[in-house]
């Protein structure tokens, strides 16, 4: 054996329970362990006697050979990796004692050959091993065992060949006899060997920087600082809130910004520090907090408390210079000055956290730097780029290198650079569609799983082809039977989830009744049923841009509650009798049954109010039944929406769009379009709530369930005031009836200027929430300018309506018992005390407070789910396209970047909107050439040389090349290139690049375009292509509305068609 | 302190300094327990076995007897002391019972049964330190004991455990290379016939790899089988030589 002796190493190891447990471990000395020397005097040298193992590079003979110690290797490594140092012998009890870093530069180290160095594993072998010896510490044991090492190579090659042992400590105990070895420090060696090569100047440095960072260490260990990660503990609770009453810090929740992850703000402080000495009310109060130092393990969502920093530590704003070309050139003194009235932002650091408010993250793991997958611990990068990279404990790392796995965060120890979290479940392989949407719905909290669990599905009612569901004898007699009446429904082609229609009737004094009935789950799901309470924790049918997650079961929503034609179906109806004009002289709430005579799709409808014949899907005869009704219905709403437009109701645009499908491909992005008959709808949905609303409002003031729109945060509509100053226009903003004035003002003059605005000021609306009306009494809604709204309509898919149509029977009892109560009627009354008790979101205040809460939450979140959802379509499509060929289109100017980095496009046709760089991550400058040559092939080619202006409102480039500098304002239009931009760790996303400048004295063709023209060319090119059902347009999202006027953004984005169809002429 | 142990170095060395295809230090001795009828002790690096075993007896419950053969018994228990921690466990524990099942099935082929009808083979397994490798070394010692006890085998059964770190098969796993999700490969040859008796793996071995792991096993048996050998022809030739004077006075 080549084993001379076998020795136990007692170890006493702390595993991360903080337990001390005694481990044996044996050690077998060799003694075949290699010199590695080229001049190794043994007739077969030591290399040669260990076959299978091939060495990079032996110690060459005439030299000197060096052996560092265990500190000098930790703080002078990078001379050894200068070229003038070789014959390198690296110790195994130095290498096993530096930290892991080192350990992969020596190890790179070791596979240069040029570097002639060598790792020898003393600590295996019989000839050099030392055992430590009674009471010796472990430093002074591995610093006998180094000079150990220097002995054993001084007498195995014969004392031929110098040995220098490399240690900064004082070695002088150790007397060694043999004066081949030389011990000195790396100063001595350097200066003595090398004093006049640039490796003495490198040493030098090297040397300053250690005793500096010596200095700092301590200096950070006394201030409570982690020298590693430079993070400071969190200060107690009970300190933090101390702070925040006294005002020395401030509360809030921390959000971290998307363009940039290295700022941080804490939104909506009222920053009026008296130490400071001003109030800052810049319309900004956020406290930004830059690096991560300062944000000190907080993560995006996290509830802190922040301490300001001191004013001259606050950040920069960003001044966007005035370089005006045609101005002279300023004076050198005034923009000195310009520079010392700097305003700068309030800029603080975390000191502690209330709460964490951490979910589930879904990440993908990243692949280490050596390629192999060793050790049990890996970082794992999230998708979404806020969150910091999370370090797992993974054993078969491999088997989840190419799939999205979810996570959960655990700690983050003040001295580890990223949070401690741990594995939870795999999603499915990176970039598979459906992966990417199970991501989605986990990134914002929602339900994956489209099923109903058996207790739920139980629980149905049976409604089979061959058994279909039909009403109860019984239940008839306790609804107002409308079944006679003209009803009809209108939703987008292939809907299968009713739950509105709308009928009218003129009647014999002149007065119209106009009715608006609803689907009734509410009847068919008992309240703290399990399907109820499954509804509630889902609180919404959440639609993406290729499916939808439905709130209720299929049975209920597509077939038993769902009104389809022809079918007896239970509803809950409101009936309002008006006159002529609209005017509202009574309203009648109640359960209902109805036979719908129609499922309409939009276009459809739209066809019958316009006098067409001969309409596909419907009979001539159903044309002519139902044209009456809709032609009333049309003047009546229009009616009723100028009211509303009068009283301040806003009218604005969303970049909604909608992919079509075909054989799973995506084949086209198209923009939702409005025909009238959309707002027709829209307008008695809003009128059947607002009445709604009112009626819960007046029975419980105390705990109706409403919804409202608060006015939104003046500081947002900056950029709306100042895009529209830039472009020549003035914006009121005092209530929503002046902001539409303006708006719609501007529109009159330009379209597109118009549409633009209109966007900005969906941007800057405040979010509009469910609420109680026990704690909140300012239900005011300011987009729809109505007193009293909810949201009574859409049951199916919404959990609220569920809730407001059982406050609303709760009312229609109150109601009744108070007639009953003046007719003494004492039959009725027992009637209704045997009958569904009040509803407990009526009578518990804090169970509807929480369910808001929920719903709210949910809605928003499912709300991001969709754009995120879009955004990932929209990025495959491109992916898809840019494949056959580039994928060019026009996009507008909306913004100029700070810095003069480039400017953010807005490109109508697919609804997307991207930054358009023109500069590099290092500022260097990156005009594509294309801007001269005008080939979209050369817009990956940058100029060289070139110069760019910019202010806030144009980028002026110059180059030699350019007969005159090329301009480009806000509001020009632009080539641009659409491409995707691949990413392993996050999704794929549409990156613009430019291409050229549009000349804008092409005017765009002022066409009238038709409907029938734009369905024509939008829904029938592609029979194959399917629909995927979504929500209708009536949701009454406040910032969706569209323009009732002719042209819309539709039409709008048609005329950018047309530009990029049709040949437009530049310069 | 050392951070992030490789397993198996670059230079070729694993932590306890042995190469990838090296058996740790083996220490066997029969006899050691007068009483029984036969017995062993063996070393394999820190993990100790002693293994004592009674028979061809009568069978203690009627039923576990067969008309044909010696039933063979098997129990196996880790002494409380074996681990770093001092832990208590029970003889009912499911992984022993599983494991002295892997046992008796491995003796069941070796042991010439088939001369001792109606009779019971008992083998005591007792594991008195860990550090790696428990199931084979137990198979081994239970071989030696067996011989010790004179009961009539085919061959010899030698069993060795092998792994694999990043594509290289290394031999005879130690309590950390076992821990650190090594695949691990137990093998138990006769190795005169080279038939396989036993082959366990509780871990993913990749398809690709299995071969030169097993391989790798073989050997290890092979290089033991020639220990015991030895050790089993000293004891032999000791207690033959007393035979011998015995019989001269």
């Amino acid at each position: 054996m080549i084993f001379k002796d076998k020795i136990d190493r007692n170890l006493i190891i702390k595993n991360k329970k903080n337990v001390f447990k005694h481990v044996v471990r044996e050690l077998y000395l060799r003694n075949d362990i290699p010199c590695l020397s080229e001049c190794c005097p043994l007739s077969q040298k030591c290399h040669e006697k260990v076959n299978n193992i091939s060495f990079t590079s032996l110690l060459q003979s005439d030299c000197m050979y060096l052996i560092p110690d265990i500190k000098t290797i930790e703080l002078y490594f990078e001379l050894f990796e200068h070229e003038n140092l070789n014959n390198i012998i690296i110790a195994q009890t130095v290498f096993e004692n530096v930290k892991q870093d080192k350990q992969r530069m020596i190890r790179k180290l070791l596979k240069t050959p040029l570097k002639h160095c060598i790792y020898f594993n003393n600590e295996m072998f019989i000839e050099t091993y030392l055992e430590r010896m009674k009471n010796e510490t472990r430093e002074h044991r591995n610093i006998r065992e180094i000079i150990n090492v220097g002995k054993w190579y001084s007498n195995h090659l014969n004392k031929k060949i110098p040995i220098i042992i490399l240690s900064e400590e004082n070695l002088d105990e150790f007397e060694i006899e043999d004066k081949n070895i030389i011990i000195m420090n790396m100063e001595k060696y350097i200066s003595h060997f090398w004093e006049n090569d640039e490796i003495y100047t490198l040493f030098q440095s090297l040397k300053e920087a250690i005793m500096d960072s010596k200095l700092y260490e301590n200096e950070l260990i006394t201030k409570g600082i982690c020298p590693s990660t430079k993070f400071t503990e969190h200060l107690d609770i009970s300190v933090l809130e101390a702070g925040v009453k006294s005002g020395r810090y401030y509360k809030g929740t921390l959000y971290v910004s998307s363009n940039n992850t290295e700022n941080a703000y804490l939104q909506g402080c009222n920053i009026l520090d008296p130490e400071y000495q001003m109030e800052i009310t810049n319309g900004e109060n956020d406290i930004l907090i830059v690096g991560q130092v300062n944000r000190n393990r907080a993560i995006d969502g996290d509830v802190v408390a922040v301490e300001l920093l001191p004013v001259s530590q606050w950040e920069i704003k960003h001044k966007k210079r005035n370089n005006n070309i045609n101005d002279e050139g300023k004076n050198i003194q005034e923009e000195k000055e310009e520079e010392e009235e700097e305003e700068r932002r309030p800029t603080g650091r975390v000191v502690g956290i209330f709460t964490r408010n951490w979910r589930t993250y879904v990440s993908t793991i990243q692949i280490p730097e050596s390629g192999s997958f060793s050790g049990s611990h890996f970082l794992t990068c999230p998708l979404e780029l806020k969150i910091p990279k999370i370090r797992i404990k993974y054993s078969n790392a491999e088997r989840i290198k190419d799939v999205r796995i979810s996570v959960r965060i655990d700690n983050w120890p003040i001295d580890s650079k990223y949070p401690n979290g741990h594995y939870v479940s795999v999603i499915g392989p990176i970039n598979d569609v459906n992966t990417e949407i199970t991501s989605i719905l986990v990134e914002h909290g929602l339900n994956s799983n489209p099923k109903f669990n058996d207790s739920i599905i139980k629980s149905l009612p049976i409604d089979t082809p061959e058994n279909p569901w039909k009403p109860d004898e019984n239940e008839i007699k306790n609804r107002r039977d409308l079944r006679d009446k003209i009803i009809c429904s209108i939703d987008p082609p292939g809907c299968q989830d009713i739950d509105d229609t709308l009928s009218i009737e003129k009647l014999d004094d002149g007065m119209f009744e106009l009715g608006i009935h609803i689907a009734d789950p509410s009847f068919f799901i008992p309240e703290d049923s399990p399907l109820d309470v499954e509804a509630r924790e889902r609180a919404t049918t959440v639609y993406l841009a290729d499916r939808r997650f439905d709130m209720l079961p299929k049975v209920l929503s597509e077939r038993v509650c769902s009104i389809r034609e022809n079918e007896d179906r239970y509803t809950v109806s409101v009936i309002f009798k008006m006159d002529e004009n609209a005017n509202i002289l009574n309203t009648w709430f109640g359960r209902t049954i109805i036979r719908s005579s129609a499922e309409l799709a939009y276009e459809q409808a739209q066809k019958i109010i316009d006098g067409e014949k001969n309409i596909p899907g419907i009979s001539e005869e159903l044309r002519q039944k139902l044209r009456p009704s809709l032609v009333n219905l049309t003047k009546i709403s229009r009616i009723i929406r100028e009211k509303r437009i009068a009283k301040g109701g806003l009218e604005l645009e969303s970049l909604e769009v909608k992919f079509k499908f075909s054989d799973g491909k995506i084949t086209d992005i198209l923009q939702k379009e409005v025909l009238e008959v959309h707002k027709v709808v829209e307008e008695c949905m809003i009128l059947a709530n607002a009445a709604v609303g009112e009626q819960l409002y007046k029975s419980f003031p105390n705990s109706a369930l409403l919804r409202k729109h608060p006015f939104p945060v003046k500081s947002h509509f900056s950029k709306l005031i100042k895009s529209a100053q830039m472009m020549g226009y003035e914006v009121n903003i005092d209530s929503n009836y002046q902001l539409a004035q303006s708006l719609n003002e501007i529109e009159e003059k330009d379209k597109v200027a118009g549409t633009i605005l209109k966007l900005l000021a969906t941007r800057a609306m405040s979010e509009a929430t469910y609420v109680s009306t026990g704690i909140d009494k300012d239900l005011n809604h300011y987009g729809l300018a109505l007193e009293y709204y909810t949201h009574f309509t859409s049951p199916i898919r919404r959990y609220a309506d569920m809730i407001v149509h059982r406050q609303l029977m709760n009312s229609l009892m109150i109601k009744k018992d108070n007639e009953d109560n003046n007719e003494n009627n004492e039959a009725n009354k027992e009637e209704n005390k045997n009958q569904k008790l009040f509803t407990t979101t009526t009578i518990d205040n804090q169970k509807l407070i929480n369910i808001c809460e929920n719903i709210n939450i949910k809605n928003r979140e499912s709300k991001y789910a969709q754009f995120d959802s879009t955004e990932l379509f929209q990025a495959l499509y491109i992916e898809q396209e840019s494949k056959k060929r580039p994928v060019k289109n026009i996009a507008i100017i909306t913004e100029i970047l700070p810095n003069g980095n480039g400017f953010m496009g807005l490109c109508l046709r697919f609804g997307l909107k991207a930054p358009l760089y023109l500069r590099g991550t290092n500022n260097e400058l990156k005009i594509p050439e294309s801007i001269i040559t005008k080939k979209p092939e050369d817009a990956h080619n940058y100029l060289v040389g070139g110069n760019l202006d910019y202010d806030n409102e144009k980028i002026i480039i110059e180059h030699s090349d350019l007969k005159k500098p090329e301009e480009f304002s806000l509001f020009d239009k632009v080539e641009v290139l659409l491409e995707t931009d691949e990413s392993r760790s996050h999704r794929n996303s549409v990156v613009m690049t430019l291409i050229q400048k549009v000349n804008t004295n092409v005017i765009a063709p002022q066409v009238r375009i038709d409907h029938q023209e734009l369905l024509k060319n939008s829904t029938n090119q592609d029979n194959n292509g399917e629909y995927i059902t979504d929500k209708p347009i009536e949701i009454n999202k406040e910032n969706k509305i569209f323009k009732s006027k002719e042209n819309s953004i539709y039409q709008i984005i048609e005329k950018f068609n047309e530009l990029t169809i049709n040949s437009y002429s530049l310069n | 302190m050392s951070s992030g142990l490789d397993l198996l170095s670059p230079e070729g060395l694993r932590i306890d300094g042995r190469r990838a295809n090296e058996l740790r230090r083996v220490n066997c001795k029969t006899g050691i327990l007068v009483q029984a009828d036969g017995s062993a002790y063996i070393e394999q690096g820190n993990t100790k076995c002693i293994a004592t075993v009674y028979g061809p007896r009568e069978p203690s419950h009627k039923n576990l007897q067969y008309h044909d053969r010696a039933s063979i018994n098997v129990e196996y228990s880790i002494a409380t002391f074996s681990t770093s921690e001092r832990k208590q466990r029970s003889k009912m524990d499911r992984r022993f019972i599983e494991i002295a099942n892997i046992v008796k099935q491995t003796f069941e082929t070796a042991v010439i049964t088939s001369l001792y009808p109606r009779s019971q083979i008992d083998i005591y397994l007792q594991i008195l330190q860990i550090d790696g490798g428990a199931l084979h070394t137990s198979i081994n010692a239970a071989t030696l004991a067996l011989i010790d006890a004179g009961i009539p085998m085919k061959e010899y059964v030698c069993a060795c455990s092998a792994g694999c770190v990043e594509d290289t098969p290394i031999l005879d796993l130690n309590y950390f290379e076992e821990n650190n999700f090594t695949p691990t490969l137990t093998v138990a040859v006769m190795p005169n016939s080279g038939k396989i008796s036993t082959l366990v793996s509780e871990s993913r071995l990749h398809l690709d790899k299995f071969e030169p792991v097993f391989n790798l096993a073989v050997s290890g048996c092979k290089q033991l089988h020639s220990v015991f050998d030895d050790v089993i022809r000293k004891s032999t030739t000791e207690l033959a030589n007393r035979v011998m004077e015995k019989q001269k006075e």
